[in-house]
């Protein structure tokens, strides 16, 4: 311990066994020494294990295989230091690649990919943190083949200015929905708690490669969870209905329901199962955003199921009840080969009142 | 109008006309194939090759499908998608391949989903008929009757008849919409819901020019006076791009 005393102005500082002492505005403050809990989270273990179990395999590698790693490490650069990236050795790749693809469950690569080209890096239109929702809205992703990793903090002083080595993997890999990256699930389910209001969360997030495991350039942000009405407007999606049937009876198979604001266009994308008498059915959905309207109609042509392939005319009208709260969509025949009980809808349509 | 550069499936030249923004392509046009030929057997997705448009990608929109040779010409939905700038997908359909001439018709709206603004419903105008022979009465539930007509360059139209009926058989007919505006060039597909037992649902291909909309000729056995006739669509009325 290095104790520094002084009888002018009474200051220690040091630590001894587990307590520590420090000289703060003047005033000696003494508290118990953090100490590591050697305690390892089930979360730890299993990447532990995936990350030895791949650096065993590197091993049984062929020599021609280890060739073409040493090829791609050539390519990839490692962490920086005084402003010159290190280049990883054929091993390092091997591993860097492979867990990449681990953390999406996706099998050893033995072969080195080939190297294309560098993964873009994160391009988005904005972050909403409120406490129900954490979402990157307008992402651009270039290919499908991409997948959106996110890392995040937990609730940190507004007051930091760096917390990101504080972050842990909340998203290992999302495919973004049109642009959109909502991680609230994900974050609630990684900390068991929602975000907080006033307090400030640093982010972490890269494009990774799931055909490659090769990464793009990370990019960090950070943002103070805002409180009260939220100003972010979500997309008036349904996708998941909390009933289905009524008088017409029925179910759907495959929903992907969608308002395109700006003039209303309906994307409607289902499989309908009518049970009933007739060709319809309806469905309510219970989360429906601020924004949506009061009530719009539409006609789609929709395409049998029957292995006939005939053609019906439905209409799509959609209402909102606020008193009961939730948004009605009934679904009813109007043309058309008439009686048709099994059929899909894959059509847009401007919708009117 | 954008002319195709290529295509996976043996057609000739494709031609659309087409409006396109951010976040909406709108396609209408006709295009003939014959479904014998090895390049469209060997295709898993039909592919069409054309210049850059505005949209990178979109959801599923409606093409139709038309077994031309049959004297009753029929006809079903098929499933299409912009899958890159460049890339128009369509799903194949075996259900006609053993006829000589298909048509696939595009009266389609590509939409970008993920768009954030304000809703707002348009001003639909209830167009109405007219025929000096024939017999042809619209659906007396109005709502069932739009044309939606944007900034005079594209649209969306749909109509249910209650009572449709050609004036002869076996000739071409047409009836007029006077709420259509005269630079109205474009196709349509009226859908005749006869016969059941039948591989895909008789149509009328139609062509519609200013007022005028000008259709295939309707055979016996379909030309009952029935309801539940129908055409929907898009279409372009200008053919510049925003």
């Amino acid at each position: 311990m290095i104790v520094k005393p002084s009888i002018a102005f009474n200051d220690f500082a040091g630590t001894a066994k587990d307590v520590t002492a420090r000289n703060v505005n003047g005033r000696n403050i003494l508290s118990h020494r953090a100490q590591h809990s050697k305690i390892v989270t089930p979360a730890q273990a299993v990447t532990r294990n995936k990350l030895s179990k791949i650096s065993r395999a590197y091993k049984q590698l062929s020599d021609s295989q280890i060739t073409a790693w040493e090829v791609l490490a050539s390519h990839l650069k490692g962490a920086s230091s005084l402003g010159q990236s290190a280049t990883l050795t054929a091993h390092n790749a091997f591993v860097k690649i492979n867990s990449n693809r681990a953390m999406l469950g996706l099998p050893l690569l033995e072969d080195a990919p080939v190297y294309k080209a560098d993964v873009p890096a994160v391009v988005y239109d904005e972050l909403w943190v409120y406490s129900d929702v954490v979402i990157f809205t307008g992402l651009e992703v270039p290919s499908d083949s991409y997948r959106l990793v996110v890392k995040m903090s937990t609730a940190q002083s507004p007051g930091t200015s760096n917390g990101w080595s504080k972050t842990v993997v909340v998203a290992p890999g999302i495919l973004p929905d049109w642009g959109d990256a909502d991680i609230t699930a994900l974050y609630t389910d990684t900390f068991g708690i929602t975000p907080v209001a006033g307090q400030k969360y640093y982010l972490e997030c890269w494009f990774l490669d799931v055909n490659t495991g090769f990464t793009g350039e990370s990019l960090k942000v950070s943002s103070v969870c805002k409180s009260g009405p939220a100003q972010y407007v979500p997309r008036v999606q349904f996708k998941e209905s909390r009933y289905e049937g009524g008088a017409n009876e029925g179910y759907i198979e495959e929903l992907d329901f969608e308002l395109i604001p700006g003039s209303v266009i309906v994307s409607n994308n289902m499989k309908v199962h009518c049970t009933g008498f007739s060709s319809g059915v309806v469905m309510q959905f219970a989360k429906y955003p601020k924004n949506m309207i009061n009530a719009c109609r539409c006609l789609h042509p929709v395409r049998s199921l029957d292995g006939k392939y005939r053609v019906m005319l439905i209409e799509n009208y959609i209402s909102l009840d606020k008193y009961r709260g939730y948004v009605q969509v009934t679904t009813s025949a109007r043309g058309g080969q008439m009686g048709i009980r099994h059929y899909e809808i894959f059509s847009t349509a401007l919708a009117g009142n | 109008m954008i002319t195709a550069l290529s295509n996976n499936f043996g057609a000739g030249e494709i031609k659309l006309m087409d409006f396109q923004k951010d976040g909406l392509v709108v396609l209408n046009g006709a295009f003939e194939f014959n479904p014998a030929n090895a390049a469209y057997l060997a295709a898993q997705v039909l592919e069409i090759k054309v210049p850059r448009l505005m949209i990178n990608k979109s959801t599923n929109a409606v093409v139709y499908l038309v077994d031309i040779e049959n004297q009753m010409p029929h006809a079903t939905l098929l499933k299409a998608w912009v899958k890159d700038c460049n890339t128009i997908c369509i799903e194949p359909c075996r259900c006609f391949d053993s006829s000589a001439r298909l048509q696939i018709i595009f009266c389609s709206g590509f939409v970008v989903k993920g768009q954030r603004s304000d809703m707002v419903l348009d001003e639909v105008v209830r167009p109405t008929v007219e025929a000096e022979s024939g017999n042809f009465k619209l659906d007396s539930f109005g709502y069932y009757q739009q044309l939606i007509i944007k900034d005079n360059r594209w649209g969306f139209m749909t109509l249910l008849f209650e009572k449709f009926q050609a004036p002869n058989i076996g000739e071409e007919f047409s009836f007029t919409i006077p709420q259509l505006p005269d630079s109205m060039d474009c196709y349509a597909v009226l859908a005749i819901p006869e016969n059941s037992q039948e591989v895909g649902s008789p149509v009328c291909v139609c062509h519609i020019v200013g007022q005028g909309v000008n259709c295939t000729p309707v055979q016996d056995d379909y030309n009952s006076a029935n309801e539940g006739r129908f055409l929907t669509g898009w279409f372009v009325l200008d053919d510049i791009t925003e």
